[in-house]
C-alpha cells in the first residue's frame, strides 16, 4: 500500500511535467525539450558550483581554513533545500487535493503523510546534490579527505535532506495549524514566511569575514568555524571530528523525530478541521459603479493579494528590492566616504540601477495570471470585454503592485548616495520602465505558454515555461540593461538611463500593439 | 433574437455540430435536448462567443457574434453547466464585478442584488468568500450574476443541476417573466418534464445534427416528450 501511494505521488509529479494542455501528453519533442531544459539548468548550476568550490579549495588549501569549502556548501545546500521544500511540504502534506479521497479509503493516515515525506525527501536529495556533489569532488581533488572525514562527509550528505525536510515539516505544521483556525490564511502564511526569511537574512548577515591585506589568501573565514550547525557539519567533514558530527546528527534527528511525532498525532485533525471563525454578515449598501478597465485591474490585484503562493513566488522581487535598499542604506555610512574621491563614483548609479533592475526582474506577477484563470476563463471570455483589455489590466496590475517598491527604493538609495534631483528622476523613470518591461514580457509569455493542467495553484505560479522563461529572461534583460547603463556611464549616467528607458518603452509599445490585435485573438481562442 | 445558420464545428475529424440552423425569437423559451456528447454545449458556447466555429453564422439581435462579439455579449447572459466562479472574491464582490462590466447603475444593481439575493435566499451569505460556498450556492450566485444586468437573451447549459426544488421553481418563474417581457431563453436540459412544462419550443440534437425542432405541440403531439425523445434517439439519423 505504501509503495502504491509513493508511486501515485511520483505519477502525479511526472504527469505535471509531461502533460501539456488539456491533460494530453506532451509531444516527444516537447518532452525532449523539457529534459534538455532541466538538464541545462542542472548542469549550469553544477558547473557554477564546481567553479566556485574549485576556487575556494585552491584558496583555502594549506591555510587551516579548508573547512570553509564545506561551510559554504552546507550554507547554500541547506538554504536551497529549505527554501525549495518549505512550500511544497505544506502543499503536499496538508493542502493536497487528494487528502479527502485518501482519508475516505482504508489507508492508515501515517502511510499517507509518510509517502509524501519520502517523495519530498527524494526531491530534496536532487536539489542538494547540485550543490554538495561539486563541493565533495573538488574538496577530494584539491584538499583530500581523512578516512573518518570522508565517512562523515557521506553521512552529512545523506542527513541534510532529512534536516531540511524536518524543519520545513515543522514550519508547515505550525502554519497549517494556525491557518486552520483563523480567517486570513494568506496573511499568516506571508507573515510567517517573511519572518523566516528575515531570520535567515539576519543569520547570513551575522556571518562575517575580513581581509587584513586585501589578498584572497589572507581572508579570515574563522567566523564560520563556530557557526551553529554549519560549523559542526563542516568540521566533521573536513577534519573527521566525531563530536561535531554527533552535534550535527542531533540537529537532524531531534527535529526529525519531533516533526514525525507531531504529524502522526495531528495530521488527520489539521486537514479535517474547518475554520473556526465567525461568519461575515452582509450589510446591504449601494456600491458605486466603476469602469470596466478599473474593475479588471481590481480583480487582478485581489487575485494577487489573496494567494500566499502568488505573493511569495511572483512578488519576491519586491522583497529583494527592500532588502537591497535596507542593506545598502545601512552600509551607506561606510560606503559613501569610501567611494567619494576614489575615482569610482561613476559606478554608483549603474550599481543602484542594476540592483533595482535585478529586483524588478524577479517580479513576475503578470506571467502566471492567464494560467491562474484556468477554470474561470469562461467568465472573461463570455463577458462583453475586449481580450486586449483583459491582458492590459493584468499588465497594469503588475506595474501598480511592482513599481512603487522600485520608486521608493530608488529615492532612498538616491538620498543615501546623494544623487542630483535630475539623476533621481531619471533613475525612477528607468526603474519604472524596466518594471513595465517585466509586466509586458511576462504577460506575453503567459499568453503564449499558459499552463492549464494544474491541480494546485502552486504549479501554476511556480512551474511551466512561461514562469521559467519570464524569470530567466527578465534577469538576462536586467543584466543587459545594466551593462548598457554601465558602459554609457563613462559618458553620462543620465544618457545611459534614458537609453534603457527608451529601449524598454519601445519593447513595451511593440508588445502592447500585439496585445491589441494578435494577442486579443490568441486570448479568445485559449482553451479551445 | 438568436439566429443560428448552418453552424458547423469540428474537433479534429469529429463533427461536434453539423450544419445546425435554429431561430429563437423574442419572447420564446427554447429547450435544447440531446444525449451526452450530442453537441449541446458546443452549440451553446458558440452562441456565447466562447468557441470559434468553422462554418455558419450566429446572429444575436441581428449582430454577428463573429463580427462584433462584444455587442452580442452585452445582450447575453450565459450560465454554464458547472459555474466555476472566482473563489478569491466574496459573493457581493463578484456580483459587483459583473455589474461593473455590464455598466449597471448603482441603484439598479442594488435593487436587483437585493431582489434576487432575497429570492434565492443567499443575501446573508454575500459577504462570505465564494470558496466557502456549497455547489448549490455557487449555482444560485451564478444565476443572480446572469440576471443582475437584466439580459435580453439568456443562454443556459443545464441550469437546474444542483439547485434545490425551491430554487428550481423560482428560476422557472424568473425565466417565464423574462420571456413575458420580450426576452429570449435558450437552455439545454436533461430534465424533460421541465422542458415540457415551461418551454414554447424545443430542439433535439443527435450526433451534432438537429433532428427535430419546432413548437412543443408540433414535436410531441399527444405523446409525452420523453417517449418522443427516446423514439428519436433509437432512430438512425
Amino acid at each position: 500500500m505504501f509503495k502504491l501511494l509513493l508511486k501515485t505521488r511520483f505519477s502525479m509529479f511526472f504527469a505535471s511535467l509531461t502533460q501539456g494542455k488539456k491533460k494530453k501528453n506532451k509531444s516527444t519533442a516537447g518532452k525532449v525539450l523539457m529534459i534538455i531544459l532541466f538538464a541545462f539548468v542542472g548542469l549550469y548550476v553544477m558547473g557554477a558550483m564546481f567553479a566556485l568550490f574549485t576556487g575556494m579549495s585552491i584558496i583555502t588549501s594549506g591555510t587551516d581554513q579548508e573547512f570553509f569549502v564545506f561551510s559554504l556548501a552546507l550554507l547554500v545546500a541547506i538554504a536551497l533545500t529549505l527554501f525549495g521544500s518549505i512550500f511544497p511540504t505544506k502543499t503536499q502534506i496538508f493542502d493536497s487535493k487528494d487528502n479527502e479521497l485518501l482519508l475516505s479509503l482504508p489507508i492508515p493516515p501515517k502511510y499517507i503523510f509518510t509517502s509524501r515525506l519520502v517523495f519530498l525527501l527524494i526531491i530534496n536529495y536532487m536539489l542538494e546534490s547540485v550543490i554538495m556533489i561539486p563541493a565533495i569532488i573538488t574538496f577530494g581533488i584539491f584538499i583530500g579527505y581523512s578516512l573518518t572525514g570522508f565517512l562523515f562527509t557521506v553521512l552529512v550528505y545523506l542527513l541534510i535532506p532529512f534536516l531540511t525536510l524536518s524543519v520545513s515539516s515543522l514550519i508547515a505544521w505550525i502554519v497549517s495549524l494556525i491557518a486552520s483556525k483563523i480567517k486570513n490564511k494568506t496573511l499568516v502564511t506571508v507573515g510567517l514566511f517573511a519572518l523566516f526569511f528575515g531570520a535567515y537574512m539576519y543569520f547570513m548577515g551575522s556571518l562575517g569575514f575580513s581581509s587584513g591585506s586585501g589578498e584572497l589568501h589572507d581572508i579570515d573565514f574563522s567566523g564560520f568555524k563556530d557557526v551553529f550547525l554549519i560549523g559542526w557539519g563542516a568540521n566533521a567533514m573536513t577534519y573527521g571530528n566525531g563530536i561535531d558530527f554527533l552535534l550535527f546528527l542531533a540537529c537532524c534527528v531531534i527535529p526529525g523525530a519531533l516533526a514525525y511525532f507531531l504529524l502522526n498525532r495531528s495530521f488527520v485533525k489539521i486537514i479535517t478541521t474547518k475554520r473556526g471563525r465567525a461568519k461575515t454578515k452582509y450589510k446591504e449598501k449601494r456600491e458605486n459603479a466603476e469602469g470596466v478597465f478599473i474593475t479588471l485591474i481590481k480583480k487582478e490585484m485581489k487575485r494577487f493579494v489573496t494567494s500566499s503562493a502568488y505573493i511569495l513566488n511572483e512578488g519576491m522581487g519586491i522583497l529583494m528590492m527592500v532588502i537591497f535598499t535596507v542593506m545598502i542604506s545601512v552600509m551607506g555610512k561606510d560606503l559613501v566616504p569610501a567611494i567619494e574621491g576614489s575615482g569610482f563614483e561613476f559606478v554608483v548609479e549603474p550599481i543602484i540601477f542594476g540592483l533595482l533592475a535585478f529586483g524588478a526582474s524577479m517580479i513576475i506577477i503578470s506571467t502566471p495570471s492567464i494560467s491562474l484563470e484556468d477554470k474561470h476563463l469562461w467568465i472573461l471570455q463570455s463577458l462583453p470585454v475586449r481580450g486586449a483589455h483583459v491582458l492590459l489590466a493584468k499588465v497594469a496590475s503588475h506595474i501598480i503592485i511592482g513599481a512603487p517598491a522600485g520608486v521608493i527604493c530608488s529615492v532612498i538609495l538616491s538620498v543615501v548616495f546623494k544623487l542630483s534631483i535630475l539623476e533621481v528622476i531619471v533613475l525612477v523613470i528607468s526603474v519604472i520602465a524596466i518594471t513595465a518591461f517585466g509586466a509586458y514580457f511576462g504577460m506575453l509569455l503567459g499568453l503564449l505558454f499558459p499552463k492549464f493542467d494544474w491541480q494546485n495553484e502552486n504549479v501554476a505560479v511556480k512551474q511551466g515555461f512561461a514562469v521559467f522563461g519570464s524569470m530567466l529572461g527578465g534577469m538576462l534583460w536586467a543584466f543587459i540593461m545594466t551593462g548598457v547603463v554601465f558602459l554609457m556611464s563613462f559618458i553620462s549616467f543620465l544618457l545611459g538611463a534614458l537609453t534603457v528607458t527608451v529601449i524598454n518603452a519601445g519593447v513595451c509599445v511593440a508588445i502592447h500593439m500585439y496585445f491589441l490585435h494578435g494577442g486579443e485573438r490568441k486570448f479568445a481562442l485559449l482553451k479551445q | 433574437m438568436i439566429d443560428i445558420r448552418n453552424l458547423t464545428k469540428t474537433y479534429g475529424d469529429k463533427k461536434a455540430v453539423d450544419n445546425l440552423s435554429l431561430h429563437i425569437g423574442a419572447g420564446e423559451m427554447y429547450a435544447f435536448i440531446g444525449h451526452n456528447g450530442a453537441g449541446k454545449t458546443t452549440t451553446i458556447k458558440s452562441i456565447c462567443g466562447l468557441l470559434d466555429f468553422d462554418c455558419g453564422e450566429i446572429l444575436v439581435d441581428g449582430v454577428s457574434i463573429k463580427d462584433d462579439p462584444i455587442a452580442c455579449k452585452r445582450k447575453i447572459a450565459y450560465l454554464p453547466d458547472n459555474p466555476d466562479l472566482y473563489d478569491f472574491m466574496t459573493g457581493i464582490k463578484y456580483l459587483n464585478f459583473i455589474a461593473n462590466i455590464f455598466g449597471v447603475s448603482r441603484e439598479d444593481r442594488f435593487q436587483r442584488i437585493k431582489r434576487y439575493g432575497d429570492m434565492f435566499e443567499i443575501t446573508k451569505d454575500l459577504a462570505e468568500p465564494i470558496s466557502s460556498y456549497s455547489h448549490g450556492m455557487k449555482q444560485k450566485l451564478a444565476i443572480i450574476s446572469a440576471l443582475v444586468h437584466d439580459p435580453k437573451v439568456l443562454i443556459m447549459d443545464e441550469p437546474f443541476v444542483g439547485l434545490d426544488p425551491k430554487a428550481t421553481f423560482l428560476l422557472k418563474e424568473e425565466m417565464k417573466r423574462i420571456c413575458d417581457n420580450g426576452g429570449a431563453i435558450f437552455f439545454s436540459t436533461h430534465v424533460l418534464d421541465v422542458a415540457e412544462k415551461i418551454c414554447d419550443k424545443i430542439a433535439i440534437i443527435k450526433g451534432g445534427k438537429l433532428i427535430r425542432s419546432g413548437s412543443m405541440s408540433e414535436i410531441k403531439g399527444d405523446e409525452s416528450l420523453e417517449s418522443v425523445f427516446l423514439e428519436l434517439e433509437d432512430t438512425n439519423v
